[in-house]
């Protein structure tokens, strides 16, 4: 008796605003220095709807919590804020009939062809199983039935075979197998193709789209890699540290990607022709730990167009040096100690104000910057922080201190940055 | 007085494994060569033998692995027959070094990388503590992670980090030679395109070579200047990485790059290649594609086809198939005839 | 439309012994077998059990026949000899007898003790590691406990609680050695419960019933397996030394008790066939199952393990 109406006209899945955080569980030191338990925003704040027959595609480098958003998803993760509907109903209201029914129409696809499928259970009753669960019959009609959609045919060849002997790319046609064979409303795919040879990838991405279109169902495929998804999906949604970044159509989103992260991401895939001079990423490191992070977009250590306040002329590079530094000194994580003894243990004044400088600055500043940067070091060094603090943050607060709003920008094309929309109404 | 005009000449190379099923032929009769400051891919499917050319030219083969024939010339001195003594003395780290497949698990966790790049330094050569030290730390500045953090363990590197960490550690004692064996396949494209960009600027610094071994084409392209391409053991094609792509001539080439997506085409439907690699028992005698080639014909069944010199403008081309005169233009003719591929038929 | 197509007899069987947990075992006892090392191991393990099947029925004597000379003396702690194989006790009895009876009560403590062992070591610690929480914490803390314990000492206590006999020595050695077991098996299901399969299992609405008994068990079996043989080993060992402590029961002529009456008697270096065969036969057979359990364990998890990390073709 549970609370999902099949008849409605909601549209088949709306994530709404959702968040899963998680608390890295402090231990007794943390206790005693009273600091608080760090928060991992691993999801935070995703709105995304899925109508019948979408396929649609979340883009992410590995950390950005696609993952752990596929997870909330099926209901592996506690939702910490707002919400999942299916069909209209929130999934954090739902009794165990609801769950039952919505893991019946929600499959899952996962990218480990080597662990996705039972290492004891031959391939029947790995396919066997969702039919089982949900008390369905004509089972064995169904599972020769689906090893055919699969394209592992004969049927009859593969029913007894355990994983072991089956290839990767064998391996996850029967994981398609499995999501399917429910005949579901919805698909999660996560990086189903990721492990196969890119030679392979092409024929189980075909299959799996042919199939969705057949079985008349709607999929979220999930993967970092942006080069086979115009072959899946119709809308691209870019993932950055727990925030969708842009959204818009697959070709859209790989002709002109707005958001300085989708460029780099579009940028970086290789194009296969040795004539071609596509020139090197200008992105450096990777993305911060998605710990405590706090407000501004998080993009902005890296984005080779943050935007320096207007009344400075800056260098990018050096720009950013100087942000790096100021998050640091805000968070009080410049171990002034540790470079103040590796010089000399009662070290002050100037020689430790340009120790702290050679430790967190390697591009060179002129004028009034250098002026600013160089005062501030001296009073970090005479242990004045706040001073130092207000000082840098007079002179070089950006904008993307604040977090951008996910903005539609054009009909269809969502943009979180503050180049895409006006700046004026950004300044209080 | 050494007369070499290559860093690395492989020959004839054949290399089985033993297995209660008989002799399996991982690689037959490679031939390619590898210039200084030359980075050299060495592309096919899993199974092809591309990861076991390599770990015979470094010696790094399975128990039950040998190598039946052929040579492996290093500077023109041979290889093959190298004892481990050999192989650690002259070779391993200093002269070649190997970048593995999952970083994760040659790091030594108990050790931090400064630990593991002297104790590997003073293997193998006879530089001083310190002299090892600051040549990683140099190295680390050049893969991009800061050189503090040289005295750190591997596990407080995030996995992009450790791979690269792993990367400076193969290049720290500045080899002639890096072998790399799928070395960007788990990482994203930003990443992967980080790690490329140090790599040109070792080439660049170092005219240090590469054996890239990959199955994606793409970054072949990108970044290698010749390429040889394997399948079930054979050279199916090598060459310049633009003659490859400009005129191939062998059938496996064009599919198999035919079945990479190329961004500027984002709609460009996919090749798909029937069947899987052959596994092969002894003498390989036949063309190993031959049953997933729509353009086979008897001969192919009959004789393993010899590299023969395509004609074109790159000397270095040459490709082992009975019709590498006509096959392209089949398959182009055959592209150009319907909208969409026809299904295969019987082989 | 349901499949009501009737199974004959044929098809029933085959159902059954299709049943993968026949499945596995079969396989596993085949895989096992190919390797010589293991199989070595295996069939000294078969020959010790048939020792105790049959021993006593073979036995040339009875194991209490007090043996005399012919100039009717006893025959006290006489060296092998043709009527006497392996020589005799003080007492005058045959060893070689002794020796096959004992065979029972051991193999008896060994399977016992060692299926105690298993089923505790694996229901704690697969609920352990599954259901996790609170509940984990009690058990592991439960089996933190167990492990603190001194193995004889807290043997002596219990058995001067539950009373000497044999039984209750094979449920001291049960209670107290499930602990290593019990830990090794949590870590495993740990791990099993990160993989992939479990989670689409979960997903697609399993129960944890479910979950626990057709994909965590057969997944940590083999560990298992060797948990099992490592406690039959375990058993067998600790109720020897119990049995030579006077902790056991004495009236069961296990051959720990040999090995105690030759140490009682005084002439435990001078009657080496009393007291040696007994120990090495123990040695042996603790080894065997100690070799077999490792053997069995490396070799069924090479096979199916997760294995390259290479991509795959089609």
């Amino acid at each position: 008796m549970g609370i999902i109406d099949m008849s409605t006209s909601q549209p088949l899945l709306h994530i709404d605003g959702l968040q899963k955080y998680f608390e890295e569980s402090s231990n007794v030191l943390d206790i005693f220095s009273r600091k608080e338990s760090t928060k991992i925003q691993a999801v935070d704040k995703i709105s995304l709807t899925v109508e019948k027959n979408d396929s649609v595609a979340i883009i992410g480098e590995s950390g950005c919590g696609k993952s752990t958003l596929l997870l909330t998803l099926i209901g592996l993760h506690e939702i910490t804020g707002g919400d999942v509907l299916y069909r209209g109903r929130p999934l954090s209201k739902f009794d165990r009939n609801d769950w039952k029914e919505y893991r019946s129409k929600v499959q899952v696809i996962f990218q480990d062809p080597f662990n996705s499928l039972d290492p004891k259970m031959t391939v029947e009753e790995s396919l066997k199983e969702p039919l089982e669960i949900h008390n369905i019959g004509d089972q064995r009609q169904k599972v020769r039935s689906i090893l055919k959609d699969v394209e592992l045919r004969p049927p009859e060849k593969y029913l007894k075979r355990k994983p072991a002997n089956l290839s990767g790319g064998e391996k996850q046609r029967v994981s398609i197998g499995r999501a399917l064979i429910l005949e579901p409303d919805i698909i999660l795919a996560d990086e189903p193709v990721s492990m196969l040879d890119v030679s392979t990838q092409a024929s189980v991405l075909k299959m799996l789209k042919r199939l969705v279109g057949e079985y008349d169902a709607s999929m979220i495929y999930i993967s970092h890699d942006l080069s086979t998804v115009s072959y899946i999906a119709e809308k691209v949604y870019v993932m950055y540290l727990g925030r969708f970044v842009e959204s818009a159509s697959t070709n859209q989103v790989l002709e002109n990607p707005k958001h300085p992260y989708t460029k780099a991401l579009v940028d970086a895939i290789p194009v296969p022709d040795p004539h071609y001079n596509r020139p090197r990423t200008v992105m450096s490191g990777a993305p911060r730990d998605p710990i405590d992070l706090g407000e501004g977009c998080r993009f902005r250590d890296r984005c080779p167009e943050v935007i320096a306040p207007d009344s400075i002329d800056i260098d990018q590079d050096a720009y950013r040096e100087v942000m790096a530094f100021r998050e640091r000194l805000e968070r009080d994580e410049l171990f002034v100690d540790r470079i103040r003894k590796s010089i000399e243990p009662d070290a002050e004044g100037q020689s430790l104000a340009d120790a702290i400088r050679d430790e967190y600055f390697t591009m060179p500043l002129s004028g009034n910057n250098a002026a600013t940067v160089d005062a501030a070091l001296n009073e970090i060094a005479a242990g004045e922080s706040e001073a130092a603090e207000r000082r840098l943050r007079e002179r070089f607060e950006s904008v993307c201190e604040i977090t951008p709003e996910y903005i539609e920008d054009k009909p269809g094309w969502h943009v979180a940055c503050h180049r895409y929309y006006n700046i004026d109404s950004q300044h209080e | 007085m050494n007369n070499y005009d290559s860093l690395l000449e492989v020959k004839d190379l054949t290399i089985r494994y033993q297995t209660d099923r008989g002799d399996i032929t991982a690689v037959s009769d490679a031939s390619f060569q590898i210039n200084e400051g030359e980075f050299f891919g060495l592309a096919g499917e899993s199974g092809s033998g591309k990861s076991t050319t390599a770990k015979g030219i470094i010696g790094g083969l399975d128990q039950n692995g040998f190598i039946h024939d052929g040579s492996v010339r290093f500077r023109g001195k041979e290889i093959q027959d190298f004892t481990e003594a050999q192989l650690n003395d002259e070779l391993r780290w200093k002269e070649i070094s190997w970048i593995p497949q999952s970083s994760m698990n040659s790091l030594d966790p108990l050790q931090k990388v400064s630990e593991q790049a002297v104790e590997i330094g003073q293997v193998h050569t006879d530089f001083s503590e310190k002299e090892l030290r600051q040549k990683i730390k140099e190295m680390f500045d050049v893969v991009g992670l800061s050189q503090s953090r040289v005295d750190d363990y591997p596990h407080q590197f995030s996995g992009g980090m450790q791979q690269r960490a792993v990367i400076a550690l193969a290049l720290f004692l500045e080899p002639s030679l890096v072998i790399a064996d799928e070395p960007t396949t788990a990482l994203d494209v930003i990443m992967q395109d980080q790690i490329f960009k140090y790599l040109d600027r070792v080439k660049e610094e170092n005219s240090t070579s590469l054996l890239l071994i990959t199955h994606d084409i793409s970054v072949i392209f990108e970044s290698c200047e010749s390429v040889a391409i394997m399948h079930a053991s054979q050279i199916a094609e090598k060459g310049s990485t633009k003659a490859i792509h400009d005129n191939p001539r062998h059938p496996y080439t064009f599919l198999f790059k035919e079945a990479f997506p190329d961004i500027r085409e984002p709609d460009r439907d996919l090749e798909v290649i029937d069947g899987y690699p052959p596994e092969l028992i002894g003498e390989v005698s036949a063309c190993s594609f031959v049953d997933r080639c729509p353009w086979a014909v008897d001969e192919c069944h009959e004789d393993a086809p010899a590299l023969e010199h395509v004609g074109d403008a790159d000397a270095g081309h040459a490709a082992s198939c009975f019709r590498s005169d006509e096959a392209y233009e089949l398959y182009k003719d055959r592209e150009l005839a319907v909208q969409t591929p026809p299904p295969h038929g019987d082989h | 439309m349901s499949n009501l197509v009737p199974y004959d007899t044929f098809e029933r069987i085959q159902m059954i012994t299709d049943h993968h947990i026949f499945r596995n075992f079969a396989g596993g006892l085949r895989i096992m077998l190919n390797d010589r090392n293991t199989a070595t191991y295996f069939w000294i393990l078969v020959v010790v059990a048939l020792l105790g099947l049959i021993g006593p029925a073979i036995a040339p004597y009875d194991i209490e026949e007090t043996h005399y000379s012919p100039e009717g003396d006893i025959l006290s702690a006489e060296p092998p000899s043709l009527a006497h194989p392996v020589g005799t006790t003080f007492a005058g009895y045959d060893v070689l007898s002794r020796l096959l009876v004992g065979a029972r009560p051991t193999v008896i403590t060994g399977i016992l003790g060692g299926f105690l062992i298993l089923t505790i070591g694996t229901s704690i610690g697969i609920t352990a590691g599954y259901v996790g929480g609170r509940t984990e914490t009690i058990l592991m803390r439960f089996t933190d406990f167990a492990y603190g314990v001194p193995l004889i000492p807290f043997g002596i206590v219990l058995i001067t609680f539950i009373g000497v006999g044999f039984i209750s020595s094979v449920l001291v050695i049960g209670l107290i050695l499930w602990r290593g077991g019990a830990r090794v098996i949590r870590a495993q299901t740990l791990q099993v419960k990160q993989y992939p399969f479990v989670q689409v299992a979960r997903a697609t609405g399993a129960s944890r019933t479910r979950i626990i008994v057709k994909h965590i068990l057969p997944n940590v079996a083999p560990m298992a397996i060797f948990f099992l043989a490592l406690g039959v080993g375990y058993a067998i060992m600790l109720q020897a030394s119990l049995t030579f402590l006077g902790v056991a029961s004495p009236f069961v002529p296990s051959w720990g008790v040999m090995i105690r009456n030759a140490f009682n008697s005084g002439y435990i270096s001078e009657a080496w066939w009393w007291s040696l065969t007994p120990g090495l036969l123990i040695g042996v057979t603790v080894l065997s199952t100690f070799m077999f359990g490792r053997g069995y364990e490396s070799l069924v998890t090479a096979d199916g393990g997760t294995g390259e990390i290479d991509t795959v073709a089609a």
